[in-house]
């Protein structure tokens, strides 16, 4: 066969070869029965080992298997792992989640294909997205391993992690990693990563190799507010109860940061009034500096005392600098 | 949108993939006409006909016509016969299985988890094979989103009170609504302001009141820059500002931050941020501290100081 076959032509050969194969093929035997591979044995087996992962990063797994003889091993595609399992949906529940997919959207469309493989007679492709979520390569990756308890390795501020992932939240506008770093200080302390900042690839390790705490909800234990005491970390050594006014137009943010908990009043004007504990007051200061006119630490005083202190600090430096 | 448009250039496994869904598609159905095939995966048909043509000189060794995908293309129809090898599509790959968590567990987050609806029930008997549990999305649903949803799916003019960002800038607008999208975790609203006589994105959280005006909208196309998974559009008051802060503030700002940041001799980075206005710009400036300030340009200077006196004033007033 020539060698100038494109290679999409090459890789559903490939994908119909192995698929239809009744014994795992040797690449020798793959490189003449399949139309497409080049002739020499290196380049052969070169432009197959870059088919084979271009099949796998596109979820078609080829098995490897031991045989007898000079080649030692073959491939094929195993039917178990190649088709979609009969999912049991009603046509209603598929059009439910061909709906979901159409109405939220990942980035760039990632994933999008799923679609067509929940088997709907008609897509609503024309529904108007709802949503559009922020997309990363590494998220496929890392749901797989925590559904298949893979631990995964990945740099995050410039350490090593391996982590037991339990699940993934999107909170916020970002998606984070919960789950058990081995190498964390306190060993077994549950930890959060912000997917978009994980510095390297990530790697997956082999299933099955931690349990998930039963009951676990990992959106549960993303609760908690950058400058309260934390309950799992070390001892704070007090905390601070503040109360604050927060004006309607960042109302709604401040309670979904603070929780419905800390909720004290509301008032006519829509303003709310918030109370809660706070452990890093340098952190508590920087989201109320940066909320502006929008709020007003009314307790305690010198709490008060602190803010004004600084939004005086901030006024009069520019004054000086004219 | 354009979010379902391939790239100038796809490379083959997502050709592949593509392909063999539409096999898989055709394999059941025996027949279907190029429109439909086309619009139902997203190809335009030119580009459908040239990856079918492909396919159909694919297939088992030794590649004798019986052995050949059998796929027919006419003028405006595709026939297929013997796939049945595709006849079920492949598994999901992780980005597929991913996306499908994401948008389910959104939907619920939207309609509420309701139980025994279709999409409950079909993530009951997904949820253990894909592995959709561990995957949850939080969407903040403000108060007046299902009225604006349902004013920009029928056209319907409506009048707001919106909020605004800074203290004083209550205003009640007529506006014409055309999409209402998350982005970036918050809800949007895209509308022909008639206050502005120009496109505005506006928080639908900031939306303090809307009233339905029985009104059409005139018929008008969103500009490209409203397109697009980012929440910030810029707008009449937009531009760049290089701030210089201590570098330990950095992870407050860097998904506002697009190139990486430089170092000034004192050890404080420098970063180039797209700014709204200066009221923005001033807040965060607050909330990265005491050392941060603006290193160009010279005229919003004053932001940070600007925003901390109308936050005196409030102390001076007292609680």
């Amino acid at each position: 066969m020539s060698t100038r076959l494109s290679r999409l032509e090459r890789i559903t050969n490939l994908v119909l070869a192995l698929l239809n194969a009744s014994h795992p093929l040797p690449l020798r035997e793959i490189g003449i029965v399949v139309g497409g591979y080049p002739t020499a044995p290196g380049a052969l087996r070169q432009a197959f080992e870059r088919d084979k992962r271009t099949l796998r990063d596109n979820g078609i797994p080829i098995s490897v298997e031991r045989i007898g003889g000079d080649d030692q091993v073959g491939y094929r595609i195993l039917p178990e792992q190649y088709y979609l399992p009969d999912l049991g949906l009603t046509p209603q529940e598929a059009a439910a989640l061909s709906f979901a997919l159409v109405a939220v959207r990942l980035e760039g469309g990632v994933g999008h294909e799923a679609v067509h493989k929940l088997g709907t007679d008609r897509p609503r492709s024309i529904v108007a997205p709802v949503a559009i979520l922020p997309s990363l390569p590494a998220l496929g990756l890392l749901q797989q391993a925590i559904r298949d308890r893979a631990p995964v390795t990945f740099a995050y501020h410039g350490r090593q992690r391996h982590v037991d992932g339990y699940g993934l939240v999107f909170r916020a506008g970002s998606w984070y990693l919960v789950g058990r770093d081995a190498a964390a200080a306190e060993t077994g302390a549950l930890r959060r990563f912000r997917v978009d900042r994980i510095e390297s690839e990530v790697v997956a390790g082999s299933p099955g190799l931690y349990e998930r705490p039963e009951g676990f909800e990992a959106a549960e234990e993303l609760r908690y507010v950058p400058f309260q005491p934390s309950a799992s970390g070390p001892a704070e050594p007090e905390a601070t109860e503040v109360e604050i006014s927060v004006d309607t137009r960042e109302a709604a943010e401040a309670i979904a940061l603070l929780g419905a908990g800390a909720l004290r009043r509301r008032d006519d004007d829509g303003s709310v009034r918030l109370a809660f504990s706070v452990g890093d007051e340098e952190a508590f200061f920087s989201w109320v500096l940066g909320l502006g006119d929008a709020v007003e630490v009314l307790a305690p005083p010198e709490m008060r005392r602190g803010v004004i202190r600084r939004l005086a600090a901030v006024s009069r430096r520019t004054e000086e600098q004219r | 949108m354009t979010l379902e448009r391939p790239p100038a250039a796809v490379d083959a496994g997502t050709r592949l993939r593509r392909l063999l869904a539409v096999l898989a598609y055709l394999a059941r159905v025996g027949e279907s006409s190029l429109v439909d095939l086309a619009a139902r995966f997203g190809f335009d048909e030119r580009s459908l006909v040239g990856e079918l043509e492909l396919a159909a000189c694919c297939g088992l060794p030794p590649y004798t016509p019986d052995t050949l995908l059998e796929l027919i293309v006419d003028d405006d129809r595709v026939i297929a016969y013997g796939l049945d090898a595709l006849r079920r599509p492949p598994r999901l790959t992780p980005d597929e299985g991913f996306a499908l968590a994401a948008s389910a567990r959104a939907m619920l987050a939207l309609e509420g988890a309701e139980a025994g609806s279709p999409l409950a029930s079909a993530l009951d008997k997904l949820g253990f094979a894909l592995g959709l549990e561990r995957v949850s999305v939080e969407l903040d649903v403000p108060e007046h989103l299902a009225e604006l949803r349902e004013a920009a799916a029928t056209g319907e003019a409506v009048e707001i009170d919106y909020l605004g960002t800074k203290r004083g800038d209550e205003t009640t607008r007529r506006v014409e609504p055309y999409a209402v999208v998350a982005r970036e975790g918050r809800f949007y609203l895209d509308a022909f302001c008639g206050l502005a006589g120009d496109w505005r994105r506006f928080q639908v959280a900031r939306i303090a009141r809307v009233r339905r005006l029985g009104e059409p909208v005139a018929p008008r196309s969103l500009p490209v820059e409203f397109d697009g998974t980012r929440a910030f559009v810029g707008g009449a008051g937009a531009r760049t500002a290089h701030i210089a802060f201590d570098e330990s503030r950095f992870v407050l700002v860097d998904r506002l931050v697009a190139a990486p940041p430089s170092r000034l001799p004192d050890g404080r980075v420098v970063a180039a941020i797209e700014v709204a206005g200066e009221y923005f710009l001033g807040r965060l400036l607050l909330r990265l501290g005491p050392s941060a300030e603006v290193i160009d340009p010279p005229e919003l200077r004053d932001a940070a100081a600007a925003v901390a006196r109308r936050a005196l004033t409030r102390y001076r007033e007292g609680p």
